[in-house]
């Protein structure tokens, strides 16, 4: 059980890695740099990490338990209820007919709609998982994804605290409508 | 039509990068299982908390 419940965290700390990559993606290829609400939004998806990652460091590093597994799904939880109300925010900037929304759509929706799709996943995984760590037996497990998760995870916390820097330069206020890297200008 | 107010307008946005700065002394903390690693996580969510009431508080200057 033990096993499985980790590898269910580590596949939860992967895909919120894959959604702040994607976003990554959109910023670098089609050239449109995240808004501040964005920014928010990414903080949250990053925050909503922690909690897994709590988890997986935990156990690495000594027991896990029902009492970790808790704590790091009420982390998640409220990091992606931060994130919701920050991706329903924006989403509610551009809900009157006419409004052609913040940026490029993705696959037909804008990414502030994907991320308040995400945020609402993770609530749910997180609340399945957190019933689930009642079945948990306190046990020492070895886990060898943990190092290479939080490396990565660590990575993309790095790549956009970069990113946010170059962003706003040195400049004390970033563009509500940003279109480019004012640290360059 | 496009709206441009995107942001929580007018203050030090330099914060953002503070956010950032934030998660990752979180993850640093998580794991050295530093006794930090909950009142930081907790400071950042209430630090963005704030902002965003901030925001959603603030008159619209939407371009309708």
């Amino acid at each position: 059980m033990a096993q499985l419940y980790l590898l269910a965290v580590t596949l939860n700390v992967w895909v919120l890695f894959a959604v702040l990559a994607a976003a990554f993606g959109v910023q670098l290829w089609l050239g449109e740099p995240p808004c501040p609400l964005c920014v928010i939004q990414r903080t949250a998806l990053m925050l909503a990490g922690l909690g897994p990652l709590h988890i997986l460091l935990r156990a690495n590093n000594g027991m896990l338990t029902a009492r970790v597994a808790a704590v790091g799904q009420g982390m998640a939880i409220v990091a992606a209820s931060l994130g919701a109300i920050a991706a329903t925010r924006q989403i509610l900037l551009h809900i009157l007919p006419g409004d052609a929304g913040f940026g490029s759509p993705v696959l037909g929706l804008h990414l502030y709609t994907w991320c308040f799709i995400a945020f609402a996943c993770q609530i749910a995984a997180s609340g399945v998982l957190a019933i689930a760590a009642g079945w948990l037996a306190d046990s020492k497990v070895s886990w060898p994804a943990t190092r290479v998760t939080a490396i990565a995870f660590a990575a993309i916390v790095i790549a956009n605290l970069l990113s946010v820097i170059a962003e706003a330069g040195l400049h004390w206020e970033l563009p509500s409508d940003p279109v480019g890297y004012l640290l360059f200008k | 039509m496009r709206a441009t107010n995107n942001t929580i307008s007018g203050e030090a946005d330099v914060i953002y990068a503070n956010f950032m700065l934030l998660v990752l002394l979180t993850l640093v903390a998580a794991w050295r299982q530093h006794v930090l690693e909950l009142p930081l996580f907790a400071l950042t969510v209430l630090w963005v908390l704030i902002h965003l009431v901030g925001d959603m508080t603030t008159p619209l200057t939407l371009s309708f």
